[in-house]
């Protein structure tokens, strides 16, 4: 068991540069998911640390060792590919024996007909079978053994290849979008397996996707990536409740962010639309402003006090049974505005209808035109906290 | 309504069904009835003889000449330039710069006008003056002697080895003329106007081999490249290979440009082939009757791979 570290990693195509500098240490037993936007750059990353892609520059260390000049089936790593690539003419078996075998069995015991007679294969197909069967028994797929991965679903395809990267007991699990060719109930569910199964494991997980939910509900960490860069690294909960950089605000969170922006007074007091939000930024902050709230940080209905809120004109609303989502836009129908309604209200609610909606100032999150988050100081008027 | 429309099919099927019968039915069974006839082009009528032409055909030695060349030339050439084919995909494949032309290069052959090319080999394969026996010729007595007697292995002797003693004797072969060089001379020509076409074959099946997967067997621990073949991309070529191999035999069945151009059969009926057994019955001596029934014959061998191909192969390398 091993940490992994990635210090200064560069990738260029030609001209472009898909990785603009990537430091990150990953440490033993982590579930890092790595997520992004499509085109960001997770792939690239994960392949390089698996050693399918050589880095501009940069170094990539498992355990303190740099394994730059390694090469990717000595760095005992193990993947799990989006279309899982199993094996197709072997069964699932066969398919989950084989990095056990390419590791265990010597060329000639791993002969076609004489290799089981060879000095030792015996023993050795033996210890093979008892770890294979112990994958077995963990993903639940003992009765599909001695099937071909055709004869397979997409679900029971994905465990085959967990089973496959498993088996070998490696150092980190490298996976590189697994539930995207899955159906949606069947990704939730295996959303819940793969975390039960790092519990199980303690074995580093390396997870790709552009889906944040997957990230959000089953990392220890998640590495937001956007244009070759790393935006941010930390706990799902942190990255969302305090997101450092606009793009990782907006890209986090479903649905997203409603970004509106913001007039700033001469004591960097700032207000939205009109409405002030008793807050402040560093008086000396000379760029434009915007401020985020997200949609659960909004209530319908007029505030308390003189605090006014905003009118939103209903154009949309989603009912996912739990909650509703009014989608509408602001008062001068410039802005778009998404705000989260108890099934009570939301389902009083119609298109059209005039609301008026109270953003929770306190969780206002205020990014620079930088993208840069800035620190919000509160004014202490008025609405005592 | 549903009347019309099911006889409405019947029509739309009309055209093809009436060409198929017109252009393949038909005369594969006017061949088959003719091969019970004695039936020589020009007479007026005909005996019905039976089984007569098969039993000349199973029976006469000038035939089993036939089938045994025909075997030997399908043996050679279809293991050879299925290997060859292979080995050129796989190290074409595996270039960086230069894969166009090389491509070019090897399927050249393959779109040259074999009878033209037949003359080139005449000259080339020409006992006296042909550029392949002066150039074994100027071998002698040099390094190229030594390495090609085998000189070099130990355990060989090498006076005893074909080279050798051809430079000894001063004697190459006569190739194209002699019964022993003949008919491999002629695979060869097989083999070299062939492996080209099965080499484009191959290519086209080594892009449909997944990436991933070339990388799911990397990261599993496979080094050599021999594991990377084994595992991944000969049991992924399977649809290919099954291809190549079934329309190699029926190429290679139908050989007859190169025995027309170079050997006329000859010398002493050793490359006397099927096709050219049919042409030479049926087309030069008029002797329609025994000419149609070396067709059936070669109809059976070609439908028999066909049909092996089509149940019993295709449905194992699928992997369904």
């Amino acid at each position: 068991m091993a940490h992994i570290a990635l210090s200064g990693i560069r990738k260029s195509f030609d001209e472009t540069d898909v990785l603009k500098g990537i430091d990150l240490s990953i440490s033993t037993g982590e579930f890092i998911t790595l997520v992004g936007p499509s085109g960001c750059g997770k792939s690239t990353l994960l392949r390089i640390i698996a050693g399918l892609e050589t880095q501009t520059s940069g170094d990539v260390a498992i355990a303190d060792e740099v394994v730059n000049k390694v090469r990717p089936s000595h760095r005992n790593l193990a993947m799990v590919f989006q279309s899982y690539a199993l094996y197709p003419h072997l069964t699932v078996r066969g398919n989950i024996e084989t990095p056990l075998k390419l590791r265990d069995l010597s060329h000639l015991q791993r002969l076609p007909f004489f290799g089981r007679w060879m000095m030792g294969a015996r023993q050795k197909q033996q210890a093979i079978d008892t770890l294979v069967n112990e994958v077995a028994e963990i993903l639940k797929i003992e009765s599909l053994m001695e099937r071909k991965p055709g004869q397979l679903s997409g679900g029971q395809r994905q465990r085959v290849a967990l089973g496959r990267a498993m088996v070998r007991k490696p150092v980190a699990f490298l996976m590189d979008e697994p539930l995207s060719n899955l159906d949606a109930a069947l990704r939730v569910h295996m959303r819940a397996e793969l975390a039960e199964l790092h519990r199980r494991l303690g074995i580093t997980f390396i997870y790709v996707t552009h889906d944040q939910a997957e990230a959000l509900t089953m990392s220890d960490r998640m590495a937001v990536m956007m244009d070759g860069e790393l935006l941010q690294v930390g706990a799902p909960s942190d990255v969302y409740k305090n997101p450092i950089d606009r793009r990782v605000a907006e890209f986090v969170g479903s649905p997203r962010i409603n970004i509106l922006p913001a007039e700033k007074g001469a004591d960097g007091s700032l207000s939205v639309l009109g409405l002030s939000l008793n807050q402040c930024v560093e008086a000396g902050e000379a760029q434009d402003v915007v401020v985020g709230f997200r949609p659960e940080h909004t209530s319908i209905g007029p505030a308390a006090r003189e605090f006014k809120g905003l009118q939103l004109t209903v154009t949309h609303k989603e009912n996912l049974g739990s909650e509703f989502f009014v989608h509408g836009h602001l008062g001068d129908g410039k802005h778009p505005y998404v705000t989260r309604a108890e099934p009570s209200i939301g389902e009083s609610v119609s298109i059209g209808d005039i609301l008026i909606v109270t953003p929770d100032r306190r969780k206002a999150l205020a990014f620079g035109a930088d993208n840069r988050r800035l620190t919000l100081k509160g004014l202490e008027i008025g609405e005592a906290a | 309504m549903a009347n019309h429309m099911s006889r409405a099919s019947y029509w739309f099927i009309t055209p093809a069904f009436a060409l198929m019968i017109l252009i393949l039915i038909v005369p594969v069974l006017i061949a088959g009835m003719l091969s019970f006839t004695d039936y020589n082009l020009g007479n007026s009528s005909f005996n019905w003889i039976g089984w007569g032409n098969y039993e000349k055909i199973f029976t006469r030695s000038t035939y089993s000449k036939m089938f045994s060349a025909t075997a030997i030339y399908v043996f050679v050439v279809v293991p050879v330039s299925i290997i060859l084919g292979l080995g050129a995909a796989l190290l074409i494949n595996s270039l960086i710069v230069g894969k166009e032309i090389y491509k070019t290069i090897f399927f050249l052959p393959v779109m040259a006008a074999l009878l033209a090319m037949a003359i080139v080999w005449e000259f080339a394969l020409h006992p006296s003056i042909g550029i392949i026996n002066k150039f074994l010729e100027s071998g002698c007595g040099t390094t190229a002697e030594w390495v090609f007697a085998w000189h070099w292995i130990p355990l060989i002797d090498s006076a005893d080895t074909w080279y050798a003693q051809r430079c000894a004797e001063g004697s190459f072969p006569l190739w194209l003329r002699d019964r022993d060089y003949a008919l491999y001379t002629l695979c060869f020509i097989g083999v070299w106007q062939g492996f080209g076409f099965n080499m484009v074959l191959y290519l086209a099946g080594l892009t449909s081999i997944p990436g991933e997967l070339k990388q799911a067997v990397e990261m599993d621990g496979a080094t050599s490249s021999w594991d990377r073949f084994r595992l991944v991309t000969w049991p992924l070529l399977g649809p290919t290979n099954v291809f190549v191999v079934t329309i190699t035999m029926i190429r290679s069945f139908q050989v007859f440009d190169s025995v027309e151009a170079l050997t006329q059969g000859g010398p002493a009926r050793s490359t006397y082939l099927m096709m050219y057994g049919i042409f030479e019955k049926g087309v030069q001596q008029n002797l329609i009757g025994i000419g149609a029934s070396i067709t059936i014959i070669f109809l059976a061998f070609v439908l028999f791979i066909t049909l092996i191909q089509r149940y019993l192969v295709e449905r194992k390398v699928h992997y369904g």
